[in-house]
């Protein structure tokens, strides 16, 4: 099921699918590691609400609602894993044309 | 005399080990972007002079920001001896993510792979050999609050621009896109323009395949 | 170059996606590979950062114990400094002493010009100093963008940052290194409001007039008076930052994203604090310190020569009562324009100046003497005239500096100038019709 990471609630997790958006907002928020693939957990709300924590790759990071709002990811079936969803192919990742660098 | 440039996400240290450097006084600053001044120190080692120039707290190099737009600048623009990447040992798939940018910029880069105190005590064992194989850079771990592997970062930043042939390190991106990167700097080379000779030529072709403005702008002068 | 965008448009149909946002995604993938293969997490341990934050960033603490933090902060700046303050007041007249009586120029340059002024400029080092020091420790713990993170959402409403914070609440401090703090603010706009408003912030330098006048004409509610000054400069402020924000072109728009990392706690080095602390107080003395001493200077050679005329006389009663046709609508005399006058070159200097011009000496008798000239309303007034006016000298160029443009500095002395008349006429008006 694909939410926005805005609704998310604190302590639910999301594998990010897109981003989309302005195109300033979105370079930036895709720089700091939110790309296909990255799976986003909701640490916590601030006080008044906005803007919200989020753990990702080791860290934590924050953005306001409408910056997350960008953000389309897919949730993680709580009883049973969402039958065919994994596995999409994300490319060679690690060295596919040119060479590795390597002492 | 050479130059070496310092670089690296905020909150990594920069400033305490341009300061170790440099023996300067400057803020070190858990604020990201204390400050888009230009801070240059001088350091001797081994005989050599340094000039070292603090660059920007950055996450990325895309330019659209005052701060990655002088980090990136100064980097492709003043081609500096060294390039140090500072990286946090604790953060270090982030931190990668610009260490990977500037490999595409083809800079000399030495990592520093600092707060190494941090992610030990975060439970996390980092392998600075196994890095500096698959980057194919070296690789100095410190923990700059200590001042611990300076004396071994000073060593190979003056290896690092002392050294005549440098390895080119590049990542592939994949069948399609290596494909089109090549089409791409074949369509440059044949321009045959000397303006565009000055940078590098893998670098403007995936630029160029980003849609990247200023390197856009750039190109069209010569293409 | 025709071709190239060809050759960009084929790739993006292939893979369906633009490469903008395609080479990051493989750029992290990358980098996940290196560091999966470099990294092992021997354990899973509770930070000292997951335990903090949880009480930080708490949902319903978070803000109480912020401001809790704030209000430490200045409680230590200025409880601890006062002893030094007292020390130094003391030293310096006795320094002052040695001249005698002062009844030569010299004399009186020595006793009043310089000891005075310099008496009065230094004293405010203290504050200033432990006021930077608590607030390196606080950054330097890692604390700030929580800060940030907690007081995002009411700052975005009022048409500023996070970030933003920061640099105001220093304003209350000193402007000049708040100013100086808004760097952190990437957005151009955001700071320039962040900036424009800074003024506001009712800095450490207003408060011995607020003492003064609070303390002559309001008794036992001289607390309230003192902090409703505060409050009103917070309050305008804010308007002031959601007026520019929809009326200026030039400031249009939301503010920048907030997109903020929070980097773990770490324990801040004695060393660390020391240099930041250090470094900012050097700004401050080497800007603020040099001009308000050269200000006292003016003030006492403006205030004193013709030698031997009359108050009234002096080049500062000249000048006094030329502003006076002004001021007279808000109830001001000569003397409180002169006051304000040398206001502009350092605002601590207002107290002092009323003591020269009256002719007497010390807290106690300038007060009684102010209440003689003046009346409560008038007197509230005129602290609020204090708070907006304009910024002091060194405010004023440290905005110059910061922004690159006289335009914007002028801008900034100008709409002060206007709504501290717009307010002070305000009360006024609003006191006679209550009290007539």
């Amino acid at each position: 099921m694909e939410r926005r990471l805005s609704e998310l609630r604190p302590g639910e997790r999301g594998v990010v699918v897109r981003v989309v958006g302005e195109r300033r907002l979105r370079r930036r928020i895709l720089d700091m590691g939110i790309v296909s693939g990255t799976e986003v957990e909701v640490v916590r709300v601030a006080p008044l609400g906005d803007p919200v924590e989020f753990r990702l790759k080791g860290y934590e990071l924050s953005l306001r609602r409408d910056e997350a709002e960008n953000v389309i990811v897919r949730i993680h079936a709580g009883e049973g894993e969402a039958s065919g969803s994994g596995g999409e192919d994300k490319g060679e990742g690690f060295g596919g044309g040119g060479s590795e660098g390597g002492s | 005399m050479i130059r070496v440039a310092l670089i690296g996400n905020p909150n990594v240290g920069k400033t305490v080990i341009f300061n170790h450097l440099t023996g300067a006084r400057q803020y070190v600053g858990n604020w990201p972007g204390v400050t888009v001044e230009k801070k240059v120190g001088r350091c001797t080692h081994r005989g050599v002079e340094m000039e070292v120039v603090d660059l920007p707290g950055v996450y990325s190099l895309t330019a659209r920001s005052p701060d990655e737009l002088i980090a990136r600048d100064y980097i492709v623009e003043e081609k500096p001896d060294v390039v140090v990447d500072i990286v946090d040992a604790s953060n270090l798939e982030r931190n990668l993510y610009l260490t990977l940018l500037l490999l595409e910029l083809e800079a000399n880069v030495v990592v520093a792979l600092n707060m190494m105190d941090v992610a030990a005590s975060e439970g996390y064992e980092v392998d600075a050999g196994m890095l500096s194989k698959l980057l194919g850079v070296p690789v100095v771990p410190c923990v700059a609050t200590r001042g611990e592997g300076i004396e071994a970062l000073k060593d190979a930043i003056v290896d690092a621009a002392t050294r005549k042939e440098r390895r080119r390190v590049t990542f592939g991106f994949g069948d399609e896109i290596e494909d089109a990167i090549k089409r791409v700097e074949a369509v440059l080379s044949r321009s045959g323009s000397e303006g565009l000779s000055r940078y590098p030529l893998r670098w403007l072709a995936i630029k160029l395949l980003e849609g990247d403005e200023r390197v856009e702008a750039l190109v069209s002068k010569f293409v | 170059m025709e071709e190239i965008r060809r050759i960009r448009e084929e790739l993006s149909k292939k893979l369906g996606e633009d490469l903008e946002v395609l080479l990051p995604a493989r750029r992290y993938e990358i980098a996940g590979e290196i560091s999966r293969r470099c990294v092992r997490r021997r354990e899973e341990r509770l930070t000292l950062t997951d335990v903090l934050d949880h009480v930080f960033l708490h949902r319903a603490l978070g803000i109480p114990i912020f401001l809790a933090l704030m209000y430490a902060v200045f409680q230590f700046a200025y409880s601890v400094s006062e002893p030094f303050m007292v020390m130094l007041e003391a030293a310096f007249g006795w320094l002052a002493s040695l001249a005698g009586e002062a009844e030569t120029p010299l004399a009186s340059l020595w006793a009043d010009g310089i000891c005075g002024g310099l008496g009065f400029v230094l004293v405010f080092i203290f504050p200033i100093f432990f006021l930077f020091f608590a607030l390196a420790i606080l950054e330097d713990s890692g604390y700030l963008p929580r800060a940030a993170f907690v007081m995002d959402r009411l700052m975005y409403r009022l048409g500023l940052h996070g970030r933003s914070f920061i640099p105001l609440l220093l304003g209350f401090g000193c402007n000049l290194p708040a100013i100086m703090a808004t760097r952190v603010i990437d957005d151009e706009r955001d700071r320039l409001i962040t900036i424009l408003v800074n003024p506001l912030m009712s800095c450490s330098a207003r408060l011995p007039v607020y003492v003064l006048l609070a303390g002559a004409f309001f008794g036992a509610y001289a607390g309230a008076a003192i902090f409703s000054m505060y409050v009103l400069g917070i309050a305008l402020a804010v308007l002031m930052a959601l007026l520019f924000r929809k009326t200026i072109p030039q400031l249009r728009g939301k503010p920048a994203p907030f997109i903020l990392e929070l980097p773990p706690y770490l324990r801040p080095t004695l060393r660390s604090v020391l240099l930041k602390t250090w470094q900012r107080g050097v700004v401050f003395l080497k800007k603020a310190a040099t001009i308000l001493f050269a200000g006292a200077l003016a003030l006492w050679a403006l205030s004193s020569f013709p030698w031997g005329a009359p108050l009234e006389a002096t080049y500062a009663g000249t000048l006094g009562h030329a502003l006076e046709p002004l001021l007279r609508p808000l109830g001001f005399d000569w003397m409180a324009a002169v006051a304000l006058f040398f206001g502009f070159l350092a605002k601590e200097i207002v107290v002092e100046t009323f003591g020269i011009l009256y002719g007497v000496a010390g807290e106690e008798e300038i007060q009684a003497a102010v209440a003689a000239h003046m009346t409560p309303v008038t007197a509230f007034a005129f602290m609020a005239f204090t708070l907006i006016y304009l910024p002091c000298l060194a405010t004023f160029g440290i905005i110059r500096a910061e922004t690159g443009s006289w335009k914007w500095t002028l801008f900034a002395v100008a709409y002060e100038l206007a709504l501290a008349y717009a307010v002070a006429a305000t009360i006024v008006a609003f006191g006679s019709i209550v009290w007539g």
